[in-house]
């Protein structure tokens, strides 16, 4: 346990855990006799101490919590920050209030990587072979070589780099190889779609970035794409996509969502209609789509030529037809207000279509903004290195960050070429399985420990500060970039020098003088020729004709003067304009050096620039699709995916995203391949049992889980797992699944899948009971509501049509305050209570991880998740229903719901669970004796129990830097407890405090003062918390909604979370018939 | 006898009797006698954080030296406070006043309701050392949080360590200055989170 004050415990913490009982009855027979001979010294605490500052720097407050902005990325996606730090110890990662990307929210990935800063596998020091380097000798090292290079130009030397959309880092890079031209660089990032890159650039779509506006969409078409799930700006687009859900207050303005995808992403289970087709065929339906969007009238742009489909869309070919029409009807009768969105992992050539598709929609400019993209100077991926490693003339390797041995496909081999370079530098922040194929390996810092810039897809920028120094002797990739090339600086003063030189534009009326000037002068040319022509025509015959010949002369002699003086007064202009303008770049630059400091402390530079003057160039498309592979005609077609826990792999070290349940699949600590439950039948696979998959000659034995959603003879196989070399969480969980990859497709067909010998233990938080029918069915109806938009309009409080108890059947026991009107528990003072809005929720996790981290949730490990026994406050409940073929599913978070009249309360034989004054369930751990009556009376089933002292074990294990997360406002729970969702009662009695000592001292929150870890994390606005007593609060609001209901109201529980029932937008032209 | 023997352990190992009294012997031997007592130095000089935040820091070296960097600089007992000015190393002080991690207690939010520094701590202006007056435990807590009137004072007379509110006839509730009634939580979560 840890509280503000820094302390040390004296006391020698002895474990118990591994002693026999020998040992331990022999231990309490000694600790008896002593007993009696230390009472007469008493029996004191072990003795604490307080270890204050010598200097106390200016403004810290011991225990008072700071708040900086900064950002990080993962591939293309930045996330803007705000990062709690207690006494110099960032506990806490909140997104960004004051950033257009973020608008306070974060994605699950950024809510964990808080640990990625402790995780206790970092490499801690530097090593070149077998022996360990200092600082110092890293240095010296660096300088060598920047040295040698500098001699020869950087010849023989390859750098490996991940993607980072960084101004800075990109200046870095260009400057490096200004500085070696013959040094080459290359980028290799999963997590970067290449294929939505060379899709871009098949349409002319150069240096530009897109952005969904889905706020602005009313019908968004999702091909295989996951941006609301893993792919892209998930946070923005789940704001933006939420914005058109907001049925209560405009119900007309509803969107309406179709995807079309092999397995169920996150955008899925979102969707209002879903069709499941192979990956392969869903860029053929997209073909197919646009020829019958330009049947249906929509122009195609010039230039362009549709492709040929060859759509076979299997099990689903009749509804395939029907959608088309459909689907394109509803797309061109919102023209403008509509787009498509095609998946990362889909080939490049469907990313062009996709543009083209968009374009004939008139989504540019509406639905997707453009502005301008970052670009790093590379010259190709990690299979050109592998290339100019073949060829020997990559002697030289330096990765930053990547980690190629494991996340390039089987194929490559990668290691072995590797071996082929003389030296390879490898900066990580553990030494994975590159690491120790390198001859040197350099601890890489997390970027809470480095300066840096992000620019995001919406081309808003914002400075990335460190807010602590680097734990180990770690440094970033920027660092060595600039340590190769030389920089005798540090990185700040690179990222400032970056942002105070940043090229301003012209001042629009700088360009304006110099065209008039340039007119003027036209004019004078102009003039002066007509001069020179009637001088040299001069030679009259004529009298009259001289003198007509005479006057124009003189005519043109006053023109060209004017001419002349017109010109003379333009110079002016410029000259006074060029002063203007110098004055005007001088002033920018002086506001910028005054701007550093805000930009830093605001976490944001600018809103990023829209730019819709894109030239597009359709020509390349046909051709492209001419010579697309088709799939194999037999054989199971394979699906790569970045997992929802671990990614690429970058956080397969994580322990709190290992232990998170995968959204569909409910998998914890590893990744499995979901099949279909028709190849199941066939070949008699269950969950859990082992399959053999054999693609391209490469064979992977893998566990497999029959998974609703997966289309039919598709293998969905996440990426991610199966480390060797991936520290102590990584290391053994799952399978690896990039040794069945084959090239740079994620796409892969001709697979084949065979049951092989044995099983595997898959620790599923959520077991699938089959199909839901009958009785089961009609339950889960009541638990998760839903309706369409017409049936809710015809019927707008049917939630009620689910309650099983009339009110006035529902009688307690105990004496509960009569107000049969409402839910209210009582009426004095603030009452805390929650809204979930099953409209806009869509299972990103986020606030599970969101949860975690406030809150010192335990990790248990996945043999105890498999014995149930995960520690987790807050869960998803995924359900499915519908067909195999066209199956539906549902998503409701599910914690503590604080009901008034809590049967847990009333079992507990000590107390230890009581109600607050102001409506929240307490608990005070060290007075539970771990009866568990509590937990088996909750009908939600959210209590868990400490079966073992999970914290403290982590802490012996693994060592006292994760224990530096936790959060020291709230209580690290022992074994033998029950612990639950607390409401952030620790964020509720702080914003008390803070209301009883500042301001008017009334000791009442405002609306909005207490958020929850979980409210605050969700992009979509999905949670509300706040003062149910008060009317005019938003949850107070939320809660008069028709659709709010209680789920099991018929245990005359009153609980105090409460859900807003769903309502999803289908297309009636499909839902009839 | 089993009984009685339980009654005992639980009423003689209460903190009143086993943490009242306690006064380790600190590495430096400062005295609040001569500073708050003698010199009358406001407590919060030292303990500056004490209206703004939960904990009642421990002042930084740097605060002793604010003084001591003149007055009795060269001072033997001095030396570990200069050693950890110089060396911004921190003074090893033994905790007297404890509380269990799993009790969350906010000074800041006491003094905004105008409880006094002794009504915890006792006369510290006149001890030597340090030692700590009050049981600290949960009942005792509760009992003022069930009553606070008896230990309400003036909030300009926070630090004095002299004043009595019944000797000066402190009624709290016609105390123009205070804004509202005062209604210190009784429940789990108002102090264990």
């Amino acid at each position: 346990m840890n509280k503000g004050v820094t302390m040390k415990n004296q006391a020698q913490n002895e474990s118990l855990t591994n002693m026999d009982r020998r040992d331990f009855l022999k231990t309490a027979g000694i600790g008896a006799a002593a007993a009696g001979t230390t009472i007469v010294a008493g029996c004191r605490k072990p003795t604490q101490y307080i270890l204050p500052y010598g200097k106390r720097p200016e403004d810290v407050i011991p225990g008072k919590p700071t708040y900086y902005a900064t950002g990080m990325n993962i591939g293309a996606t930045v996330e803007p920050l705000l990062v709690e730090s207690h006494d110099g110890r960032p506990t806490k990662i909140e997104g960004n209030p004051g950033h257009p990307l973020s608008n306070g929210a974060t994605s699950g990935w950024g809510q964990s990587s808080i640990l990625d800063l402790y995780d206790p596998d970092r490499s801690r020091q530097a090593n070149h072979g077998a022996d360990t380097k200092t600082p110092e000798e890293v240095d010296a090292a660096l300088g060598a070589l920047a040295k040698s290079f500098a001699a020869n130009g950087g010849k023989g030397l390859a750098l490996l780099t991940q993607w980072v959309p960084s101004p800075s880092y990109s200046r870095a890079l260009r400057d490096l190889k200004k500085a070696l031209p013959n040094a080459k660089m290359f980028m290799h990032d999963p997590m970067w779609s290449s294929s939505a890159h060379a899709g871009a650039q098949m349409v002319n779509l150069n240096g530009v970035s897109t952005t969904l506006e889905l706020d602005n969409a009313k019908v968004i078409v999702s091909l295989d794409s996951d941006f609301l799930g893993s792919e892209g700006d998930t946070v923005r687009n789940t704001r933006g996509f939420s914005a058109g859900r907001q049925v209560d207050e405009e119900p007309e303005k509803l969107n309406r969502l179709y995807t079309v995808e092999p397995r169920y992403t996150l955008t899925g289970t979102s969707a209002d209609h879903r069709l499941q087709i192979r990956g392969s065929q869903v860029g053929e339906f997209l073909a197919e789509l646009a020829r019958t969007l330009k049947s249906k009238g929509l122009a195609v742009p010039a230039g362009a030529i549709l492709p040929v489909p060859k759509l076979d869309a299997g099990v689903n070919a009749e509804l395939a037809k029907k959608w088309l029409t459909v689907l394109a009807d509803d797309l061109v009768a919102n023209k403008g207000k509509s787009l498509v969105v095609v998946g990362d992992h889909q080939p490049s050539h469907v990313h062009a279509l996709g543009h083209l598709v968009n374009s004939m929609l008139g989504a540019f400019g509406t639905t997707i903004s453009m502005s301008k993209g970052l670009d790093l100077p590379v010259q190709g991926g990690v299979s050109e290195l592998a290339a100019l490693l073949d060829s020997g003339e990559a002697e030289t390797v330096v990765i930053l960050g990547s980690n190629p041995v494991y996340t390039t496909s089987g194929d490559l081999d990668f290691s072995a070429k590797l071996a082929k370079a003389k030296t390879t530098l490898h900066l990580g922040q553990r030494k994975d399985e590159t690491g120790k194929d390198c001859t040197w390996h350099i601890p890489m810092s997390h970027f809470l420990e480095a300066w840096g810039d992000l620019q995001g897809s919406d081309g808003s920028a914002l400075i990335q500060q460190p807010l602590i120094a680097p734990l180990f002797e770690a440094r970033s990739a920027l660092e060595i970039v600039l340590a190769l090339q030389g920089y005798e600086g540090n990185a700040h003063d690179y990222v400032k020098a970056t942002w105070m030189s940043a090229t301003q534009q012209e001042a629009p009326f700088l360009a304006e003088k110099k065209k008039a000037l340039e007119n003027a002068q036209e004019a004078l040319k102009g003039a002066e020729a007509e001069k020179a022509l009637l001088g040299n025509a001069a030679p009259a015959d004529a009298e009259g004709a001289a003198d007509t010949a005479a006057t124009s002369m003189a005519a043109a002699a006053e023109k060209v003067e004017r001419a002349k003086t017109a010109v003379d007064t333009a110079q002016k202009d410029l000259t006074s304009a060029e002063v203007a303008a110098k004055a005007a770049a001088d002033k920018a630059a002086a506001e910028r050096t005054a701007a550093w400091g805000t930009w830093i402390q605001k976490g944001i530079i600018n809103n990023g620039s829209t730019d819709t003057n894109a030239a597009f160039s359709w020509d390349k498309i046909a051709g492209a699709w001419a010579s697309r592979n088709t799939p194999a005609d037999s054989g199971f077609e394979l699906n790569f995916i970045s997992d929802y826990s671990v990614g690429d792999g970058r956080f397969a070290n994580n322990s709190w995203l290992q232990e998170m349940p995968e959204p569909i699949t409910k998998i914890t600590w590893d990744n499995a391949a979901s099949i279909s439950k028709g190849t199941a039948r066939e070949l008699n696979i269950n969950t859990g049992d082992m399959v053999k998959i054999t693609s391209n000659g490469a064979t992977l034995e893998i566990a497999a889980c029959v998974t609703h959603g997966v289309a039919e003879g598709s293998i969905i196989l996440p990426l991610g797992y199966g480390r060797t070399h991936g520290g102590k969480f990584a290391t053994g969980a799952g399978f690896n699944a990039y040794s069945l990859m084959n090239g740079s497709d994620w796409i892969q067909s001709g697979a084949t899948l065979a049951k092989s010998m044995g099983s595997y233990q898959l620790a599923i938080t959520q077991m699938e009971k089959g199909d839901f029918s009958g009785e089961i069915q009609t339950r889960i109806d009541g638990l998760v509501r839903e309706n369409t938009v017409d049936g809710y309009k015809k019927e707008k409080d049917f939630v009620k049509k689910y309650e099983v108890m009339p009110k006035d059947k529902l009688k307690s026991l105990f004496n509960v305050p009569d107000n049969s009107e409402g839910e209210q528990w009582n009426s004095v003072g603030q009452q805390w209570g929650m809204t979930v809005d099953l409209s806009s929720c869509n299972g990103c996790n986020a606030c599970a991880i969101a949860c975690q981290a406030e809150n010192n949730v335990a990790v248990v490990g996945k043999k105890e998740v498999a014995n149930g026994r995960e520690m987790h406050w807050l869960r998803m409940d995924r359900y499915f229903d519908g067909t195999d073929e066209n199956p539906d599913s549902a998503i409701q978070p599910m914690s503590c719901s604080h009901c008034e009249n809590a049967p847990c309360e009333t079992v507990c034989p000590v107390a230890a669970t009581a109600h607050g004054p102001e409506g929240t369930n307490d608990i005070a751990y060290n007075r539970c004796i771990g009866t568990r009556y509590c937990a088996n009376n909750c009908p939600y089933k959210v209590r868990r129990f400490n079966y073992y002292n999970f914290s403290k074990r982590m802490d012996e294990d693994y060592g006292p830097l994760i224990a530096m997360q936790r959060n020291p406002d709230v209580t690290v729970r022992f074994r033998g407890v029950i612990e639950k969702c607390s409401y952030c009662v620790q964020r509720i009695t702080e914003a008390h405090i803070e209301a009883k000592t500042t301001g008017d001292r009334t000791g009442i929150v405002p609306d909005g003062g207490i958020q929850a870890a979980c409210s605050q994390a969700c992009a979509a606005g999905a949670i509300t918390f706040g003062d149910v007593n008060d009317p005019t609060t938003a949850v107070s609001k939320k809660k008069a909604s028709p659709r709010n209901y209680a789920m099991l109201a018929e245990l005359n529980i009153h609980p105090r979370t409460t859900y807003l029932a769903r309502i999803r937008n289908p297309n009636p032209a499909l839902v009839e018939g | 006898m089993g009984p009685l023997l339980v009654g005992a352990i639980n009423y003689y190992f209460s903190p009143e009797f086993t943490d009242v009294g306690y006064a380790p012997e600190q590495p430096v031997p400062f005295s609040h006698k001569i500073h708050a007592g003698d010199l009358g130095m406001d407590c919060r000089y030292c303990h500056n954080t004490v209206e703004a935040a939960a904990h009642a820091a421990v002042p930084p070296a740097g605060t002793c030296m604010n003084c001591h960097g003149v007055i009795d600089a060269e001072l033997d007992i001095l030396a570990p406070v200069r050693d950890s000015y110089n060396e911004d190393k921190p003074i090893e002080w033994v905790r007297v006043h404890m509380l269990p991690d799993y009790a969350y207690f906010n000074h800041d939010v006491h003094l905004a309701a105008g409880v006094g520094c002794t009504s915890c701590h006792g006369r510290i202006d006149q001890m030597e050392v340090v030692a700590q007056d009050q049981p600290l435990s949960m009942s005792w807590c509760l009992d003022c949080h069930r009553n606070p009137t008896p230990h309400l004072r003036p909030l300009n007379e926070i630090t004095n360590m002299a004043y009595d509110p019944a000797e000066a006839g402190y009624v709290a509730s016609e105390d123009p200055d205070r804004q509202r009634e005062l209604h210190p939580p009784e429940h789990c979560s108002g102090c264990h989170r």
